[in-house]
């Protein structure tokens, strides 16, 4: 099965962006720094978010947290390229 | 205009997503705060005073690391935290039920910590019971309803501090805002039913009694649980009113000749006839002196939904549909707002009460005059002060009485306690041959006014209203004593009151009427009033 992971991560993002009504709406592209934008709370609300998406497109859950994603330096949110590379990757992983 | 709520949340786990609670809460403007994961001792026993604290524990707080008398140790020393924050008031604390124990390989030692999950949920219940203003989430029945590996994830709480799926926090922001809403909003008061096709299956004109479906097997079971959930909900003090399009005697023969929870006596008002529901709700409304906006109303068929939305102001209509079995009985635990936390001995006895009212109706036809028939009551009224066994029921009848309420003060019961340590909080109980119509006055003297006086409309029209004002001027004991008429859209009953019952108007504009004590109200010679301790 096939989905569109960025498709689905940046719908994960819209509907973190709604629920918390976050004052600044984010323009994506693929140099976007998420983690410099929002706080770690929200990156907590995202992860939920797409993993709970990502399991009812594929009917399995893909967990998408580790000791990276919340690294200043590491993490795959600075680049929003390498944060849909990411989930594409443990999508292929579980 | 919202009323403003701050929250404060707690939790061994991040609880920045629980903040979510906040918009399921439409009716207040939210504040949370969030405090470090963990600090528990310094939050519960700070003198920090929010109006809500979500004290969130996982499992892992009791039992990580710890043999099970330590973790019967650790629960002990979190109720006990819990009981000093709930001492000093002011806050209403949310507290949680553990969705599992923890895993071992010993069936028996299994065992031994779920019975010990089992325990803190038994501690819980006994600290709720002391202390009114503990709500206890049931989160082992929340998650469990979802499934709880449909809920946990290891990788995240390991991760972030988040056990929870966005499954389960969806679920547990509603648990955390219901519990909020029982507290703070009236419940609805009246459910109304169709029959044919809502109570049981099938329609009585057409398929007889006999053919109609209301028994253990599927689908008359999908109407039995119905009417046992509704059974519920009566015995809670909900009333049940009847609305059918039929002939009277089909219907009441279905009750008659067939066995189902609920009987014809349940329903505390019945139309069955062919007229138009919506003219028939609103005319059960008046004859029970309830605003249709406390009203639910439930039926199979949209039609009859869209007809009864479109006439009626404020109810709440809910379509049932018995061939979705899990939707059908879904509904009733899906409104929020017939839940409650706790009832009151009033609340018990909602439908005899109303029974007996419309046996006091009966009465007055017989009589040719007023006095003769009040005389005939024989009403005595208990008159009790600052008393704080009653504030819970207090507290209702300040939030629901909304037509004889002459400034529509609404307090909660946080709010009632602080006025008996420096006012005067007036309760009325009203007693007559028929029985005891429970706590249905309340009178708050404070600052030298009349700041809230308010009655049940059910005792209205005896003169005990003006004997009970007699009671409060004379205790009071001010002879400058103020009072105010402040008018809304549903106290237009109460606008004279005071200028009728010897108050005299001192100045009057768009949004309030100031009065002062003049020759006061008079008592009524056929009222007993006695003060109770």
């Amino acid at each position: 099965m096939t989905i569109d992971i960025a498709g689905l991560a940046a719908a994960a993002l819209q509907q973190v962006s709604t629920e918390l009504a976050l004052p600044e709406p984010i323009r994506l592209s693929d140099e976007t720094d998420l983690f410099a934008q929002v706080d770690s709370f929200t990156i907590v609300d995202l992860l939920l978010e797409t993993e709970q998406q990502l399991e009812a497109a594929l009917g399995r859950y893909v967990p998408l947290g580790d000791e990276a994603v919340f690294d200043a330096e590491k993490s795959p949110l600075r680049r929003w390229a390498n944060w849909v590379a990411h989930i594409g990757a443990r999508c292929h992983d579980a | 205009m919202s009323r403003a709520l701050e929250c404060l949340l707690v939790g061994d786990c991040v609880t920045q997503p629980l903040g979510r609670l906040a918009s399921r809460l439409e009716d207040f403007s939210v504040t949370t705060r969030h405090a470090g994961i963990g600090q528990f001792q310094q939050v519960l026993l700070a003198d920090d005073q929010p109006d809500v604290m979500i004290v969130h524990t996982t499992p892992a707080h009791f039992f990580d690391g710890a043999t099970p008398d330590e973790a019967e140790a650790r629960m002990e020393a979190h109720c006990a935290m819990l009981a000093q924050r709930l001492i000093r008031g002011g806050t209403l604390v949310l507290a949680n039920t553990l969705e599992a124990a923890p895993w071992h390989p010993v069936g028996q030692q299994r065992l031994a910590l779920a019975r010990l999950a089992g325990q803190y949920t038994a501690r819980l219940a006994d600290l709720a019971a002391q202390h009114p203003m503990l709500s206890v989430v049931d989160v082992a029945q929340v998650l469990a309803r979802i499934g709880l590996n449909q809920c946990l994830r290891d990788q995240s709480r390991l991760v972030m501090r988040m056990p929870y799926t966005k499954a389960a926090l969806d679920a547990l922001c509603d648990a955390y805002a219901q519990a909020i809403l029982e507290r703070h909003l009236p419940r609805r008061k009246v459910i109304v039913l169709d029959a044919d096709n809502t109570l049981w299956g099938g329609i009585v004109g057409e398929d007889g009694v006999d053919g109609v479906a209301i028994d253990r097997e599927f689908p008359g079971a999908v109407h039995w649980e119905f009417q046992q959930q509704l059974k519920l909900l009566h015995a809670s003090g909900i009333l049940l009113v009847l609305a059918s399009k039929n002939d009277e005697a089909d219907v009441r023969a279905v009750f008659d000749q067939r066995r189902m929870p609920l009987a014809w006596a349940d329903f505390v008002a019945h139309r069955v006839n062919w007229e138009p529901k919506g003219a028939n709700i609103l005319a059960m409304a008046e004859e029970l002196s309830l605003g249709t906006d406390s009203f639910v109303f439930i039926d199979d068929n949209p039609f009859e939904i869209e007809q009864v939305r479109g006439l009626v102001p404020g109810i709440a209509c809910h379509q049932f549909d018995a061939r979705r079995a899990d939707a059908a009985l879904a509904l009733l635990p899906g409104l929020a707002r017939l839940h409650c936390w706790s009832v009151t001995r009033e609340d018990l006895t909602k439908s005899h009460q109303y029974q007996v009212e419309a046996e006091r109706r009966a009465l007055k036809q017989t009589f040719g005059s007023l006095d003769d028939y009040l005389r005939s009551l024989e009403i005595r009224v208990e008159a009790g002060l600052n008393r704080a066994a009653h504030v819970r029921r207090l507290a209702q009848l300040t939030n629901k009485t909304n037509q004889f309420n002459l400034t529509t003060r609404r307090y909660s019961e946080t709010d009632l306690l602080a006025v008996m340590a420096t006012g005067q909080v007036f309760d009325f109980r009203v007693i007559d041959r028929f029985g005891d119509m429970g706590l249905v006055g309340v009178a708050i003297v404070r600052d030298g006014a009349l700041d809230s006086f308010l009655m049940s409309c059910r005792v209205l029209g005896r003169r005990i209203e003006s004997t009970i004002l007699r009671h409060v001027v004379d205790r009071a004991a001010n002879p400058e004593l103020l009072a105010r008429f402040i008018p809304t859209a549903r106290n237009a009953l109460a606008a004279r009151f005071l200028a009728e019952n010897g108050f005299e108007l001192v100045q009057s504009t768009a949004t309030e009427s100031l009065y002062r004590l003049g020759a006061g109200p008079q008592a009524s010679p056929d009222i007993l009033l006695m003060e109770i301790a």
